[in-house]
């Protein structure tokens, strides 16, 4: 099973911000990318979540994560809306005398591909730089009360249990019988009442026991819960967010300037 | 057999309540995971359950914990669809309120759950529609739905209608079958169990 933290540890500056700071950083970001329909100010946007990767110092895998999802999405986004776009018109380039990529489909594409990038780049950003705990202890000061948090915390530990418990139900179940290899689809779909109903009990079995567990330790009591590992806004967290902005907007304004917007490439 | 039907309509939020979202969450998981190479998604099995059997805002919490859950580990699109999962956990909990899930085998049990299944992929499709426009051109990413909605496209459609239509056919077939699971489940578990989560 694909399951894995996005979280990289390293030691950088950027790792060390208020993962509410990086939240800001990603809503500066993500603005003028929602705002407007210019590829340039996407790409420019995407180009700064680069940089703050890099300053993290997980650019190369950032990029290259982004791209193992987003290419193979986006081969057929580009050919549906360059052949089928209803908004197409120009021809760009003939496949068949009727079968032809248009320029709107392909602008659409391609804004489409560079807002995605900038607007989900910095919340991805987020998750590889943020240990989990510490974005559930700023969550919860921002106001997130514990009762969800803990469950989204706790997760982390329980899903991966869920999943060998599976893996454990599917050999008992293939011991007395039950076909799960090598079956059509059909077949696939009925395994799943025997695999997730004992699955289904044993979590009821098991948050019974982590109830008890949990109350053992105080989780109903009233009194305010503190952090092992507390996190603060310092002076580089104003500084990242004011050179952030600034940026932004110095871009912004610089695209806004040399380009004539709107124009027929969306740039 | 008739049962008892439960009688809140509000978070579970007893400690038993909550040491439970994190295993839904699981099942969500490991489900959307079984159905990897199949037409349908079925990650919105664990949500479905919790509405079911623990109550519908739990099913709400489930939803949206999950998606949150996968944009923290490995999918970084998954954030927006939260809404959508939490949807359907809601509206599941809401119908067995109702008494539209029983733990009985009758054809008029199975007519109610294929009513719930047609209520489960109308809200899957208005909400997911939305988002599915704005981020992918209205892809879904299912190649056979993908396949529907270009010939949609093709046939002169605008993306927006093209992409419910779409999403409608994929959601009908994703719903039925996964409710019709959750349903049998459910069933399947001894109501020992269904009265501790109800205790």
């Amino acid at each position: 099973m694909s399951f894995r933290l996005s979280f990289i540890a390293r030691s950088s500056s950027f790792h060390e911000l208020d993962p509410r700071t990086k939240l800001i950083i990603w809503g500066i970001i993500a603005v003028p990318a929602i705002a407007s329909n210019s590829i340039l100010a996407c790409l420019a946007a995407f180009f700064l979540t680069v940089l703050l990767s890099a300053v993290g110092k997980v650019a190369p895998l950032y990029v290259k994560n982004l791209a193992k999802i987003v290419v193979p999405v986006f081969i057929p986004i580009f050919l549906i809306q360059g052949l089928f776009n209803p908004a197409g018109r120009t021809p760009v380039l003939f496949i068949l005398p009727w079968l032809y990529f248009k320029r709107e489909g392909i602008v659409f594409a391609t804004v489409l591909l560079t807002r995605l990038l900038a607007v989900f780049g910095g919340g991805y950003l987020l998750t590889m730089t943020t240990r989990p705990g510490d974005l559930m202890a700023s969550m919860q000061k921002l106001g997130l009360p514990l009762r969800v948090a803990y469950p989204l915390f706790s997760a982390f530990q329980i899903v991966p249990m869920i999943d060998s418990r599976l893996q454990s139900v599917k050999q008992a179940q293939m011991s007395r019988g039950l076909q799960l290899e090598d079956i059509g689809i059909v077949q696939r779909l009925k395994t799943y009442v025997p695999l997730i109903t004992p699955l289904l009990m044993g979590a009821i079995e098991e948050a019974y026991r982590r109830s008890i567990a949990l109350e053992a330790r105080g989780f109903s009591s009233k009194v305010k819960k503190t952090f092992l590992r507390d996190v603060r806004f310092h002076g580089a967290d104003l500084g990242f967010i004011v050179v952030t902005a600034l940026t932004v907007v110095a871009l912004s304004s610089m695209i806004m300037a040399v380009v004539p917007q709107p124009n027929p490439w969306g740039l | 057999m008739a049962e008892t039907k439960p009688s809140r309509f509000k978070i579970e939020f007893s400690t038993f309540g909550i040491a439970m979202i994190p295993l839904m969450i699981g099942i969500n998981i490991v489900s959307s995971y079984l159905a990897a190479g199949t037409p349908i998604w079925a990650d919105t099995l664990g949500s479905m359950l919790a509405g079911i059997i623990i109550g519908p805002m739990n099913g709400l919490v489930v939803g949206i914990l999950t998606n949150v859950f996968k944009w923290i580990t490995f999918d970084p699109f998954a954030l927006p669809y939260s809404i959508v999962n939490g949807a359907i956990g809601l509206i599941a909990g809401v119908f067995a309120l109702l008494g539209f899930v029983r733990r009985e085998m009758s054809q008029a049990q199975v007519g109610r759950t294929l009513i719930v299944c047609i209520v489960l992929a109308i809200v899957a499709t208005l909400t997911s529609t939305p988002i599915n426009v704005s981020l992918w051109g209205g892809q879904t990413g299912k190649p056979w739905v993908d396949f529907i909605f270009t010939g949609f496209l093709a046939g002169g459609w605008q993306i927006f209608p093209a992409s419910m239509a779409a999403e409608f056919i994929s959601d009908i077939t994703d719903k039925i079958i996964t409710f019709f699971i959750a349903w049998l489940i459910y069933m399947r578990v001894p109501a020992q169990f269904v009265k501790t989560v109800r205790r």
